[in-house]
């Protein structure tokens, strides 16, 4: 991006909640949206005396991420402390990997292809939260204290506010393949800081902003186009004293940022490491394991479902734009078979989704709707073995959506079974034919098209049960009989 | 990190209101302890850093620091949430100087 | 046994006798509540006798039902109070946890009790930060061999408790010689097991890589035996060792072992009193049959300013947590969230842990971490690996325990006079290895050798001190 002729740097920190059973130093688990300090034990409160132990599982689900990645992991790594005193962290520290995070290098690579290089991805904890609307007080509530997170550090190599949200698209995909975190920015278990600065192109780089409270990707965005603005704005007017080294805040509100905390009172966090943690050996042994378990990731979905399925681009796009969709399509496949796959991908992108943006549908996501991959399956054999017509799959599918239960026995409960008694379709053809006479002629006159009309009519005797295929077939055949 | 040397700054004017280095890391360290006391901490303060400075003519070129003498390997857990250590909130909240709603109330940091 | 014969008995003996039936363990209790009462010595924080009375009626009637005693069946024991005891004041000698009780067991505490020990707690320096137990917020505990005097800390109302017959022994916290120092003052043993040994998790932390969990008693029989209870791999506590601790033999004498004896055991501010006890007790090793060597432990006379470097950096950072907001005592202050937790961290901590927490934060804070903190982590590692060094040569490394006796309270108010004063208990401690304090044979105040063994050869630490020192201590006469 380039505005005024102004060339624009981003570097982003994002952190990740690691979707474990239970914090990374303490056992118990932690539940979005749970009564406040429930889920708090001796550990967590910092009861003194209590002492971290380390989460295994956090630092596995965390090698996938590096591994996804293509980061150079290390052999061993540490738990540092970073001190800063504030109500939501109770040790007065935080720990985290300053001096040797588990991974460093890697990239994101971009829906475009372009490659975002990284600095570093560090495993750490996470702080409680302390809410300042319910009165005259801060109220601290702990239970998100101590939640396993991983800081993600890029290079600042972005060069736009669209840049830094196609990053986050990017990596958010990464997450959530790789069953590292749900990264549901709305649930704040993925949240982004951004460095800013602005430079003419060529410069060496200048003074960066830091912009932080941004809560989802359209903030990330805006934050981004108005902090370049006042920068560039600052310099054009020959106010560079303007642009300091600082911390500011989004204010999504009245679209501006603001300062939070400049240099001068930076922290002095004073690091070391932390003596309470022996420090983390990953073996080869152990990466080799991490890799054998690692789910498919999206961009080999798309390939596999492109070559080896022959889906389209866009099909294959559509379908792994969440992992639920794309399990829930491998899912379909794997039951209905490969032969299926064409079926399937446009009853789950069309129908399935379609359903789920459906006002009158109360389920969101797809774990919500009250049938799953096997009964869309169910369905597709129906539709196959020619038990059903397409147009009563839609009658059977739209009972699922709303009701749930077998599609073979909707089938029988709606008596919605194909007509396969090719006497009872003959003489519905002919008292069509008998009653459509203008329609009739016009066929037998040479224009076929007329025949959906007398098709149209054998459809409504037969309740839809008819095949509409073998229908025009046997008009046809009994018009150019007669 | 900017390199300083130890004693260096012990008694600069720092760019707040104590010009101590004691000031200083008193106020890092969430302390404030009076005039009095201040003076008497300050002067043994000086006094035991300056009884420490021997250790910056030993030669550690090369010395892997040892932050943990560690017998074996450590003990990690399984990700399996538990209820060791686990405290309900009356129990936790009990020993608060100050609760409401649920929460533990300290001043109002904002706004 | 008569009552005055149980205030002499060691824990083993008192277990053995109430396993087998002899005595009752609510009778002992009894009797152990009753001395703790009366203690003359300023030793104890809180005995809770109603709940020790029943706690020692439950265990008879186990015993009665036919329920395999324990190793420390019945046998009272004193718990320094900065390890977290349920039902007790978890105090830490400080202020600012005045009430706090704690909402769990420590580890060693939950052993010893699934021991069948039964307990009460001692009173100590402010979260283990002094050498004298005059640092606290509560009562300064006696020396029962002269009350005039200091009976060392931090774990100085566990060393006094044990000296005077309180107790048979005690928990205490070692590290820089919390337990090995008040041992040595009050003329008992005193353990300090390699790092790691003995769980940590609730002990509240002063100097989490040099805590260690130790014991006090007055033979040498009772470290091991409690030892043997209290260590073991914890699930709460991530370097807590997963090697067993396996007790060893009584040694018959000590032939074919060789004791190294390091420069710093005769260095600057030895008294020629512990001096002359030391030459005596080294005697006494070569009696037995050891072999007597030198060895030098390089960097061993940076100690201490390694050890008040690393050890305040650590302090500063675990204190942190009494912030006022969970637990312990508020005071308001200006009314903001950084006045408030300044007002009650200043009124909450004493001089010392305050002089310690700024020391601490001055050698981490930016700028001075690489020439303070991280340099003096690095001579440690020089300091532990020329232990492992000499460990080559000899069994173990001896030297007196302390370099003076028992001083008369409030006669050394300058901390870096107390912190030298640490100097030869300090070594093993960087290094994490286990050390024994024992009683030397000597006239008027007690004086104390201290045994330092290889990481993880505690039981041998053990078997030497038993083989310098056998049998036990009788506790100090009370003169009233």
């Amino acid at each position: 991006m380039s505005v005024g002729g102004w060339e624009v740097v981003i570097g982003l920190e994002v952190h990740a909640q690691l979707a474990t059973g239970a914090k990374l130093f303490a056992p118990e688990p932690y539940v979005f949206g749970a009564e406040p300090n429930t889920l708090v034990s001796v550990v967590t409160s910092a009861q003194p005396g209590a002492l971290p132990v380390l989460d295994r599982r956090a630092i596995r689900l965390a090698l996938r991420v590096a591994l996804a990645l293509d980061c150079d992991v290390a052999d061993v790594s540490s738990f540092d402390r970073k001190h800063y005193f504030y109500c939501d962290l109770p040790k007065g520290y935080q720990i985290t990997q300053l001096f040797r995070p588990y991974c460093s290098g890697g990239a994101v690579t971009l829906a475009d292809g372009r490659k975002v290089p990284l600095v570093r991805i560090h495993v750490e904890e996470d702080a409680g939260k302390a809410t300042h609307d319910r009165g005259d007080d801060t109220l601290v509530d702990l239970n998100r204290a101590g939640v396993p997170l991983i800081e993600l550090v890029t290079e600042p190599a972005l060069r736009s506010a669209d840049d830094a949200v196609a990053f986050l698209e990017a990596y958010r995909e990464v997450l959530v393949y790789t069953g590292a975190s749900d990264a549901d920015m709305e649930k704040g278990n993925l949240r982004c800081d951004v460095n800013v600065s602005v430079r003419r192109p060529g410069e060496p780089l200048r003074t960066k902003v830091e912009l932080k409270n941004l809560n989802s990707l359209r903030n990330v965005h805006a934050a981004i186009l108005h902090e370049v603005a006042r920068q560039s704005s600052a310099y054009e007017r020959g106010a560079e004293h303007e642009v300091v080294q600082e911390t500011r805040l989004y204010d999504p509100d009245r679209d501006e940022t603001r300062t939070m905390r400049s240099k001068e009172d930076a922290h002095d966090y004073r690091y070391m490491p932390d003596p309470d943690l022996p420090p983390v050996v990953v073996t080869s042994e152990e990466l080799a394991a991490v890799r054998a378990a690692m789910p498919e990731l999206a961009p080999q979905r798309r390939e596999r479902y492109v070559s080896r399925l022959g889906l389209s681009e866009y099909d294959a796009g559509v379908l792994t734009g969440s992992r639920e969709t794309s399990d829930f399509f491998d899912e379909v496949v794997r039951l209905a078979g490969d032969g299926a796959a064409k079926s399937a991908a446009n009853w789950v992108s069309n129908q399935v989704l379609g359903a789920l943006s459906n006002a009158e549908i109360t389920a969101s996501t797809l774990s919500d709707l009250p049938f799953g991959p096997h009964e869309l399956a169910e369905l597709l054999r129906l539709v196959d073995e020619g038990t059903l017509h397409q147009r009563g799959a839609r009658d059977v599918f739209e009972r699922l959506v709303r009701e749930g239960g077998s599609p073979r026995e909707w089938v029988e409960k709606l008596d919605l079974g194909a007509v396969r008694d090719d006497g009872a379709i003959e003489e519905w053809c002919r008292a069509a034919i008998a009653a459509n006479a203008k329609a009739a002629d016009a066929v037998r006159s040479g224009n076929e098209k007329a025949v959906g009309a007398l098709v149209g009519a054998v459809m409504k005797a037969s309740a839809g049960k008819a095949d509409p295929a073998g229908v025009r077939e046997a008009l046809l055949r009994l018009l150019a009989e007669s | 990190m900017a390199e300083r040397r130890p004693q260096e700054g012990l008694t600069r004017d720092a760019d707040g209101a104590d010009a101590t280095e004691v000031g200083r890391v008193a106020r890092l360290a969430r302390l404030a302890p009076d005039e009095g006391r201040t003076a008497r901490l300050a002067s043994d303060f000086e006094r035991i850093l300056s009884a420490f400075e021997s250790l910056q003519s030993i030669d550690v070129d090369g010395v892997e620091p040892l932050h943990r003498p560690l017998t074996g390997d450590g003990i990690e857990r399984g990700d399996v949430a538990c209820d060791d250590g686990a405290l309900d909130r009356d129990e936790l909240l009990a020993r608060a100087a100050r609760t409401r709603e649920g929460c533990f109330s300290v001043p109002r940091t904002v706004g | 046994m008569t009552s005055s014969d149980a205030r002499d008995a060691d824990a083993t003996s008192i277990a053995e006798s109430c396993a087998r039936g002899e005595r009752s363990v609510e009778s002992v209790v009894a009797d152990a509540i009753a001395r703790a009462e009366a203690d003359p010595f300023g030793a104890m924080a809180e005995v809770r006798a109603e709940l020790a009375l029943e706690r020692a009626r439950e265990l008879d009637r186990r015993r009665a039902a036919g329920e395999a005693p324990g190793p420390l069946h019945g046998v009272p024991f004193a718990i320094k109070a900065n390890l977290c005891a349920r039902g007790f004041e978890t105090h830490c000698g400080s202020r600012l946890l005045a009430g706090w009780r704690a909402p769990y067991d420590a580890t060693s505490v939950e052993r010893l009790l699934a021991a069948g020990a039964v307990p009460r707690t001692t009173h100590m320096d402010e979260f283990g930060m002094g050498s004298s137990g005059e640092n606290s917020a509560y009562e300064v505990p006696r020396n029962p061999r002269d009350s005039g005097r200091t009976c060392g800390g931090s774990s100085s109302g566990s060393a006094s408790a044990v000296a005077s017959g309180v107790v048979p022994f005690a928990l205490g916290s070692d590290t820089g010689g919390s337990v090995r120092q008040p041992a040595a003052f009050c003329g008992v043993f005193g353990l300090k097991p390699t790092w790691g040994r003995v769980s940590r998790h609730g002990l509240v932390a002063f100097a989490s890589s040099l805590d260690t969990v130790g014991v006090l008693a007055r033979s040498a029989r009772d470290l091991e035996r409690v030892l043997a209870a209290a260590s073991g791999a914890d699930g709460r506590d991530a370097t807590a060792t997963t090697t067993r601790f396996e007790p060893r033999a009584e040694l018959d004498g000590l032939d074919g072992i060789t004791f190294g004896v390091p420069t710093f055991a005769r260095g600057d501010g030895l008294r020629g009193d512990v001096a002359s006890a030391f030459d005596a007790a080294l005697e006494r090793l070569a009696g037995l049959g050891a072999r007597l060597v030198d060895v030098e432990i390089p960097q061993a006379e940076h100690a201490v300013a390694t050890y008040y470097v690393v050890a305040t950096a650590e302090a500063s950072s675990n204190l942190a947590r009494f912030d006022g907001v969970r637990y312990g005592e508020r005071v308001d202050g200006d009314g903001t969230l950084d006045g408030m937790y300044a007002a009650t961290r200043t009124h909450g901590f004493g001089d010392e842990v305050v002089r310690r927490v700024l020391l601490g934060t001055h050698v981490l804070s930016s700028g001075f971490y690489e020439a303070w903190f991280d340099r003096a982590a690095r001579v440690r590692r020089l300091l532990s690996d020329g232990f492992d060094r000499a460990f080559a040569t000899v069994d173990a490394v001896v030297s007196p325990t302390a370099p003076t006796r028992a001083f008369e309270l409030g006669s050394v108010p300058d901390p870096l006079e107390l912190y030298r004063g640490d100097a030869l208990t300090i070594p093993a401690s960087l290094a994490g290895l286990p050390a024994v304090s024992a009683p030397c044979d000597v006239e008027g105040l007690p004086v104390g050798l201290q045994i330092v063994a290889p990481r993880g050869a505690d039981a041998l630490a053990i078997a030497l001190a038993r083989a310098f020192a056998p049998g036990s201590v009788p506790a100090a006469e009370v003169v009233r």
